[in-house]
């Protein structure tokens, strides 16, 4: 399976931030397995129409958290240390849930009348609530 | 000790100019004005890269490589570095890098939410296996008759020569027979084209893998335009090796003229038009794309099984204008010597000729539209876009190509202080644009037909408008290529006989004039069976996810 990302150019959160952050959640929840192999900078960059140095400092922060690796001959994989949190079965689950979880909660906003940055502000307040 | 090329100015610049008008070309296709990038322009834009890169692959001029003409005042010989180079150059690099540019002239994305896949792209995940596997066995058999041709001893041409017996007497006449220069330079220097050919084309196949994804694609067709450009690609270049096996196996099929023996055949010849033929056939896949104004759909109203009987003369019109061509042209092929013997007239009033019929034939089907079908008090439509961008564009770079023909050609004529030889052309040229007058004033003015289904009416004038306008642009480019076949030594003398490595003062012809003739000759009969697009489309109802070839 393919996984993708998008990013809203017209949006408050830098590009950088909107792919680290989708990387990340794409990798806790599993859909992007260990040893996975992500396009190159210059390929994502080009298929995003935005500039290559964007992508890099994605990139970076990411191989900083450890959650990828760059390799010479593989290039840019998936860590398999920070996978292997999800790896296990009850992990796998989890992620499942999370996910399901996530899926209703878009599609009950939707039903309700909320458009996606509504849905991210609800989303955003409730975990700066849950954090403070 | 260091060596020194010479290389002329032009024999950079040309290409250069070439592959800035091809990327504009192929750039105006994938976004037009107004509509921008649409699956219908992506398609069209498949369908160029193809028939440009085609066009450029032509192997015509370097078929006698290694040859020595037995009669050294016929020019043209392929025997030193300066004549082979580019002889060879053009079809292997020209088809690669109009491919190379069909990638390149994808434009980015423009919306603001964009998206991306989080895979890696890789060349064996859209390569159509069958072909390729069929690809690399014509290299290895093109590489294979290449190497044959090492060993082959190279041996002097015999010149032709006249032989009296005696003042009163008979005279005999010896043809001589060509000579070839030694089987290793041959393999050398077909190895090396062979070798920039598989090597160019793993390049753009990489390139075609790597380019960006289209955002009015989805992933799907993204991924099937990718194959659908390695199949045409893969195509071309295999017509290009086999004709590459064709050069290696004419120059081995020449027999020693001082042995006796004149005649040879080349039966890689055979194998080489094999291969075209089946390169031919090898349709690329399918794109699909929702809601597409599909090319090559067959306008509303004129296939269906209920058709208005307007549409179907429209229709039958078709077969017709082909006739009218096709008439001319086999008169012509009867009447071959007549044509040479009018020199300047022949090859450019028959072209003439055959345009003339084709919008006489335009006319006469407008007339007799309004006479079976006319009313008079019935709305006359006129369809908003009665010509396509792409025939458009065609249609303005053809007049382009043939006024700087025209005008180099005279300037060259005057120059040689010859006759006028471009003059049949321009007048015949302006007599048919001229020809071409009533079929537009009867297609902008006869009655419209009152029982016909909403936008039928303009959209049968938008198919006139469509088959004058292709008959124009195809007959302005091949009066171009006639100019440049009959009057090349106009061009040699504008451009420097040497411009091109030429160096045979005695030549009669210049090989790049006559090279670049014949390719606008093969562009003008493309141009004349560029198909008649959907012009009349049923009302805006949501169509069916349809299947079309791009």
């Amino acid at each position: 399976m393919s996984a993708g990302i998008t990013v809203d150019l017209g949006s408050a959160t830098p590009p950088y931030e909107q792919i680290r952050a989708q990387i990340s959640s794409l990798i806790g929840l599993g859909t992007l397995a260990p040893g996975s192999r992500l396009p190159t900078v210059r390929s994502l960059a080009a298929d995003l129409g935005i500039a290559a140095g964007t992508v890099a400092r994605a990139y970076r922060e990411l191989e900083q958290s450890g959650l990828i690796v760059t390799r010479r001959r593989n290039g840019t994989v998936v860590a398999g240390a920070a996978a292997a949190r999800p790896g296990s079965p009850a992990q796998e689950t989890l992620a499942g849930e999370v996910a399901a979880a996530v899926d209703r909660f878009i599609a009950e906003g939707r039903a309700a009348g909320f458009d996606d940055a509504a849905l991210l502000a609800i989303l955003r307040t409730r975990l700066t609530q849950q954090d403070g | 000790m260091p060596v020194q090329f010479n290389v002329p100015p032009l024999l950079l610049l040309g290409p250069l100019l070439a592959s800035v008008v091809v990327y504009l070309v192929l750039r105006w296709v994938i976004w037009p004005p107004r509509t921008g990038t649409t699956p219908a322009s992506v398609s069209e834009h498949a369908l160029w890269v193809g028939v440009i890169g085609w066009l450029a692959s032509s192997l015509q001029g370097a078929m006698t490589v290694g040859i020595i003409p037995a009669n050294p005042s016929a020019g043209g010989a392929l025997t030193s570095a300066e004549t082979i180079a580019p002889a060879l150059m053009w079809p292997v690099l020209g088809c690669l890098t109009v491919h190379a540019l069909g990638q390149i002239t994808y434009p980015g994305p423009r919306r603001t939410r964009r998206q991306a896949l989080l895979s890696v792209r890789r060349i064996r995940d859209f390569l159509p296996r069958r072909l390729a596997l069929t690809v690399a066995a014509i290299f290895l058999t093109a590489a294979a008759a290449i190497a044959r041709t090492a060993p082959l001893p190279g041996f002097e041409a015999v010149a032709p020569t006249t032989l009296r017996d005696g003042p009163n007497s008979y005279s005999y006449y010896s043809g001589g027979g060509d000579g070839r220069i030694p089987g290793t330079e041959v393999a050398g220097w077909l190895g090396g084209a062979l070798l920039a050919l598989a090597g160019g084309t793993w390049l753009v196949l990489w390139l075609i893998t790597s380019r960006r994804q289209l955002e009015t694609l989805d992933a799907a067709d993204n991924a099937v335009l990718r194959t659908i450009a390695m199949n045409r690609l893969l195509r071309t270049v295999a017509t290009v090796a086999a004709g590459l096996g064709v050069i290696a196996g004419n120059f081995a099929a020449r027999p020693d003229p001082a042995h006796g023996m004149t005649s040879w055949t080349n039966p890689a010849s055979l194998a080489g038009g094999a291969v075209l033929l089946v390169m031919w056939w090898w349709r690329p896949p399918l794109l699909a794309a929702a809601g597409l104004g599909v090319r090559n759909r067959p306008e509303a109203g004129i296939a269906s099984g209920r058709q208005h009987p307007a549409a179907r003369l429209v229709s039958s019109l078709g077969a017709l204008l082909g006739l009218a061509a096709a008439v001319p042209l086999l008169a012509g092929a009867f009447l071959a010597e007549a044509i040479a013997v009018a020199g300047s007239y022949g090859l450019a009033g028959f072209v003439a000729l055959m345009a003339a019929a084709v919008l006489l034939v335009i006319t006469a089907g407008e007339l007799l539209l309004q006479r079976n079908y006319g009313g008079p008090f019935a709305p006359r439509g006129w369809p908003r876009q009665p010509v396509s961008p792409a025939l458009l564009t065609t249609a303005v770079l053809a007049l382009l190509v043939f006024l700087i023909v025209l005008v180099v050609t005279a300037v060259g004529n005057a120059r040689l202080a010859e006759g006028p030889g471009w003059v049949p052309a321009g007048l015949l040229t302006a007599g048919v644009c001229a020809a071409a007058l009533p079929a537009i004033v009867t297609a902008k003015r006869r009655q419209g037909i009152p029982d016909a289904p909403a936008g039928l009416d303009a959209a049968l004038r938008a198919i006139t408008v469509h088959r004058v306008v292709r008959s124009l642009a195809a007959t302005l480019t091949a009066q171009a290529g006639v100019l440049l076949l009959t009057q090349s030594n106009a061009w040699a003398a504008m451009l420097g006989r040497a411009a091109f490595g030429e160096t045979d003062p005695a030549a009669t012809s210049w090989w790049p004039a006559v090279a670049a003739g014949a390719v606008l000759g093969v562009a003008a009969t493309v141009i004349a069976v560029i198909p008649v697009r959907a012009l009349a489309r049923p009302a805006p109802a949501p169509l069916p996810r349809t299947d079309i070839s791009a």
